[in-house]
């Protein structure tokens, strides 16, 4: 098995033809290893492995929006911030209250009281 | 079903030309040498859009921002500045506290730090910390304030003396009067010398101009009208921020 690129594995896991994002998390993964990519992406390098080989039991589709909005510059119209990358918009959506400056609570706002790009109760992107 | 108003306005920030100026210095900052200072100033009169300048820098380059708050203590400060950086502090002595601070700042030492409302640091003598804090953590730091926050600055010597690059706000033209139209406006068409009249009654203010442009759109929705053009609003019609007088008042 170590023989494998992570391209082959992820095409073998996903039954030949893997999804356009998973080959470029895969891609990123063969070069800059795992943690790189959850580094980036804010998961735990494992939870980049099982997405990669198809064993990923939770949210896939948040992982693709992350991967999408960081790896292949997919972005949102953000009501308060304007252009947005996508991993950043769903950043900003787990992000606690805090009083450290007013566009901050703007945002919390914003994300739950109807936008259409937030997954949160309240936003208009629920899945 | 509830009658709360949950529209989302289309929003977003208009790349006027002190977001330009701006980016321009946070770019020097971070692309700076090893042996040069790590503090700018970006400073202008209230209203020249400078914190909606920082806003898109803040965005642009995954800064940290604070907005000092009038009842800041430095104690706050610090806890903020964690906070902003997503660390709970693990200890409460201002000393802790700032060591935390600058060993999470220094982690990524070319996220800047914009510090909004620079201001209240001078006055409430915390400019010495954030000093103490950019020098060792070595982050770009950028202080936004008013028109007199430079003069605040130069009192304590240590710390103008660290100051790379001074940038002033610069009111709004007519071409940055557009921006603004086309981001809070479209669909109205509004001539330029109207927008030069709007220019001139706000003074360049970001925001009257804003106001005054949210106004015609109100007027136009009202009137059904989608085209404006100069003259088609005499002069006391414009918002300069200046509350109504009366007129003569009666005597009974």
């Amino acid at each position: 098995m170590t023989d494998l690129t992570m391209l082959e594995k992820a095409s073998a896991a996903w039954g030949g033809v893997a999804p356009d994002w998973i080959e470029e998390l895969a891609d990123m993964a063969e070069r800059r290893g795992l943690n790189a990519c959850a580094t980036q992406l804010g998961y735990s390098s494992a939870t980049i492995s099982q997405t990669i080989s198809n064993k990923y039991r939770g949210d896939l589709s948040k992982i693709e929006d992350k991967v999408r909005g960081a790896l292949m510059g997919k972005t949102v119209m953000c009501p308060i911030l304007g252009e947005l990358g996508r991993h950043k918009c769903l950043n900003w959506q787990t992000k606690p209250r805090a009083i450290t400056n007013a566009t901050r609570t703007k945002m919390y706002h914003a994300c739950r009281n109807g936008c259409p790009h937030s997954r949160l109760k309240g936003g208009g992107n629920v899945s | 079903m509830n009658d709360r108003n949950t529209s989302v306005n289309p929003g977003g920030l208009a790349a006027l030309k002190n977001v330009a100026r701006f980016l321009a210095l946070v770019e020097r900052l971070v692309d700076r040498g090893p042996h040069l200072p790590g503090l700018g100033v970006f400073h202008g009169f209230s209203g020249y859009g400078k914190s909606y300048a920082s806003l898109y820098a803040w965005n642009k380059r995954d800064a940290l921002r604070l907005e000092i708050g009038d009842s800041w203590t430095r104690k706050k400060f610090l806890e903020k500045l964690l906070a902003e950086a997503d660390i709970k502090p693990a200890k409460r002595t201002i000393a802790d506290l700032t060591e935390e601070a600058i060993m999470a700042l220094g982690d990524d030492h070319n996220r800047p730090l914009i510090i909004d409302e620079a201001d209240k640091l001078a006055d409430k003598g915390m400019l010495e910390l954030v000093r103490e804090i950019q020098e060792h953590s070595q982050v770009p730091v950028l202080l936004i304030g008013e028109e007199q926050l430079p003069a605040k600055i130069m009192k304590v010597e240590r710390v103008h003396n660290r100051v790379l690059d001074w940038v002033p706000a610069e009111p709004c033209d007519l071409s940055d009067a557009r921006a603004l139209a086309d981001l809070f406006c479209p669909e109205l068409t509004l001539t330029d010398d109207l927008l030069t009249e709007v220019v001139g009654h706000t003074k360049g203010v970001a925001r009257r101009i804003v106001v005054n442009l949210t106004r015609m759109q109100e007027y136009g929705r009202n009137h059904r009208k989608d085209a404006f053009d100069a003259g088609a609003f005499e002069r006391g019609w414009f918002f300069t921020s200046e509350p109504p007088r009366r007129g003569e008042r009666r005597v009974a």
